[in-house]
């Protein structure tokens, strides 16, 4: 079988939802570690060929090259969960899925902006981007708050799917950019049964005790 | 008006799960509440005596919790009992963390404003059959939130404006209010009732009322009429 | 913010960038409150000057190019930039390993770096692990001769001494050059007769933000390039959630408004050193009132 490769930058929130996801699989691959800061290495004539976005992460599997976290949690969880449990494809729920990975890749992109910004002053209207990122954690409270009156812990249904591995990095490193959990008592409590998923990593920033 | 010392409430009870703990504010004041593995709540200043650190930050191990950053264990009255870099240590019972009188009430948690006032929670309200909704983080300062609900035929201030009541359409809610700081304020919505009588999809509407309530008091935004030195800021913040 | 008026925070010499960083396009930071602006001019001399008022370029101030960085300093320094030998070894491998920004005072990452008894916790199976949580006794002290503060003797149980490798006890050395330079030195894993050094310098931005970059001297001809700076970052990263929730943000240096232990000697001494040396930027008692 083709080794899986991912292309990470151990500081990277989308490289994590990657390796978040890799973990819960307990999909066996390879890491190629990218000098993204101070290096810039992400956007050398090499990464370019890869992804002509410059950006992390990007996997490779075979002749298959296939970039950004949503689309890479898409990819794996159609190859590798064969039970379907990641992504199911009862169309009321892959639906529903596919409208928050859409929600991970717009709106809360403006929280890895933020982070970005704060860690390694990346160019950013700090403003915007924050006004954003809170807006984004707002709705996915509002969200979870009411999930819980149905029971359940996770976004969608009654077990993890892809779209709590998606959402996950931006809110636990919230800290990182200066906005705190205190507002967000039901993402408290789904992020702690993330943490309990079988094969959960950390990341720095997102301390291992809690 | 203004807010003085006394209880208020700062988490919806089942929010705040055993052995957790999480970070709140209340005038500004950067507070910790934490839930011990046998269930009792505790509310403490939000700073370990040792390096500073937050301990909201830190992990609740039984009836402890330990800072993150050196791992110090403080029992439930919030004295220092083991220290990891010295293991032999006989730990000096002067190291304390500050710490507020906390209770469990009308489902939600509370906390003593002042340190030094031992006054009992006194709520003219008593039950013990809640069904929670939810916490409602509001962008509008605490006096002008309160001005708004007052002004609001739904509503009734009661208990010194600790809680509101609420009769929005056919149902009976109450909000605990907690002046969260500068410009913010938080409401902790219930039911009077058992969750047999609210199931999920009572709540479920009471939720997206409370979330039109929080867009309708963001959208006009009065000014923040508090007198100055209504406020305790954190002198950290800016 | 403006420019601090404590003096001695002003006559000390900072770091503000990486050489490799400096060319033809002018750059605007801060430092101690005041905005500054670097560049190389068109013969190739690279300059530093403060940002007045209206945005224009003001008198130029003293640089020095030392350790891959530029070097200034907003006042008149008594001293020249401190000196490590290691930095002329021929076989040194360098690492620099970029900026990191942190809402917190440069003082409060100084000790931070001191401080061991934290590796278990916020480093755990890097530089510590539990139940490997004691502190050895160690000693500090203000040289009085150079006018820095060491602390010797150090010795910390580490699963991980260098990227992948294996663990042990390990033998430590910290140094402070300067209220805002801070440095290890650490018996080097594969010749036990020389040490690795690993440096922080920080640029004070405002009394709590700052921006601090790691810069190392090893001994390693194993090692990529990228697991070193890989290894620093983590280690770095974790540290600044911490810094950033401690409160208050400024550094006390009332012994008592803290409860330092016996662990804690190299940040007693440090505290003590700045409080000798009457430096206030990034303080408690002396900082503006962040209301
Ligand atoms: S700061 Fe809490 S244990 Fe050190
Ligand atoms: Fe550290």
């Amino acid at each position: 079988m083709a080794k899986l490769t991912l292309y990470d930058y151990e500081l990277d929130d989308q490289c994590y939802k990657v390796r978040l996801f890799l973990g819960a699989l307990g999909c066996l691959y390879d890491k190629v570690a990218v000098d993204v800061h101070p290096g810039s290495e992400h956007r050398s004539a090499r990464y370019l060929r890869l992804n002509p976005l410059g950006a992390l992460p990007i996997l490779t599997e075979a002749d298959l090259t296939i970039y950004g976290a949503e689309a890479i949690l898409t990819y794996l969880a159609l190859k590798y969960d064969t039970a379907r449990v990641w992504l199911p494809e009862k169309p009321e729920t892959f639906g529903r899925i596919m409208q928050w990975l859409a929600f991970s890749g717009s709106i809360l992109s403006a929280a890895s902006i933020a982070r970005a910004h704060a860690l390694f002053e990346i160019e950013a209207d700090e403003t915007k981007v924050y006004r954003k990122a809170r807006l984004a954690f707002r709705l996915m409270e509002d969200h979870m708050t009411k999930q819980q009156f149905d029971d359940t812990f996770w976004f969608i249904g009654n077990t993890a799917t892809i779209v709590d591995i998606a959402l996950f990095p931006n809110i636990a490193l919230s800290r990182d950019f200066g906005v705190d959990h205190d507002e967000y008592p039901a993402l408290r409590r789904w992020m702690a049964h993330v943490r309990g998923i079988p094969g959960f990593i950390t990341m720095p920033g997102i301390p291992a005790y809690h | 008006m203004s807010f003085s010392g006394g209880w208020y409430p700062v988490a919806l009870s089942n929010q705040l799960e055993p052995a957790t703990s999480a970070g709140t504010r209340l005038f500004d004041r950067e507070i910790c509440i934490w839930r011990d593995s046998d269930g009792g709540v505790h509310a403490w200043e939000d700073r370990c005596p040792h390096r500073g650190m937050r301990l909201s930050f830190g992990f609740v191990r039984g009836d402890r919790i330990a800072c993150l950053y050196h791992g110090w264990q403080y029992d439930m009255q919030g004295r220092c009992r083991f220290i990891p870099a010295h293991p032999q240590l006989d730990v000096p019972s002067t190291i304390r963390v500050a710490t507020y009188p906390c209770i469990d009430r009308l489902g939600m948690v509370w906390m003593c404003s002042d340190l030094k006032m031992e006054m009992p929670l006194d709520l003219p309200i008593d039950r013990r059959d809640i069904a929670p909704v939810r916490s409602l983080y509001v962008d509008c300062a605490p006096i002008a939130t309160m001005q708004a609900l007052s002004a609001r035929s739904e509503c009734t201030v009661l208990a010194g404006g600790a809680l509101i009541s609420i009769h929005a359409g056919p149902q009976n809610m109450i909000a605990g209010f907690q002046p969260f700081g500068k410009g913010k304020t938080a409401l902790h919505i219930v039911f009077l009732g058992s969750p047999e009588q609210y199931p999920g999809n009572a709540r479920r509407s009471a939720a997206v009322w409370a979330e039109e309530l929080r867009h309708d008091l963001e959208r006009e935004p009065v000014p923040d009429t508090a007198p100055a030195g209504s406020y305790e800021a954190a002198p950290w913040r800016s | 913010m403006t420019k601090t008026t404590d003096i001695v925070a002003l006559d000390e010499w900072y770091a503000i960038a990486v050489m490799a960083d400096v060319g033809g396009n002018p750059i605007r930071t801060r430092l101690l409150g005041q905005d500054i602006i670097y560049g190389r001019g068109p013969n190739d001399r690279v300059s530093v000057h403060e940002v007045d008022a209206s945005g224009r370029p003001g008198a130029a101030l003293p640089t020095r190019e030392r350790y891959n960085c530029l070097w200034t300093s907003l006042g008149a320094p008594r001293h020249e930039i401190f000196r490590l030998a290691e930095a002329e070894e021929k076989d040194r491998r360098v690492v620099v390993c970029g900026w990191i920004k942190m809402r917190t005072s440069g003082l409060r990452l100084v000790e931070n770096f001191l401080d061991m008894a934290h590796f278990p916790y916020i480093h755990p199976n890097i530089l510590g692990a539990e139940p490997h949580t004691e502190v050895p006794q160690y000693a500090s002290e203000i040289r009085r001769d150079v006018d820095e503060v060491w602390a010797t003797n150090c010795q910390f149980y580490q699963p991980q001494i260098v990227a992948n490798g294996p663990g042990g006890m390990v033998q430590l050395t910290y140094r402070v050059p300067s209220p805002f330079v801070v440095m290890l030195y650490r018996v080097c894993p594969s010749s036990p007769d020389r040490l690795d050094v690993i440096m922080m310098f920080i640029q004070p931005i405002e009394e709590d933000l700052c921006r601090a970059l790691p810069v190392m001297y090893l001994i390693d001809d194993r090692s990529s390039q990228i697991d070193l700076l890989n290894f620093e970052q983590v280690i770095f990263l974790q540290d600044r959630i911490i810094v950033e929730n401690q409160r208050p943000l400024l550094l006390p240096l009332e012994p008592r408004s803290e409860t330092p232990t016996r662990a804690d000697l190299s940040s007693v001494v440090f505290r003590r050193w700045l409080k000798e040396k009457g430096l206030r930027f990034g303080t408690a008692e002396g900082g503006r009132d962040l209301v």
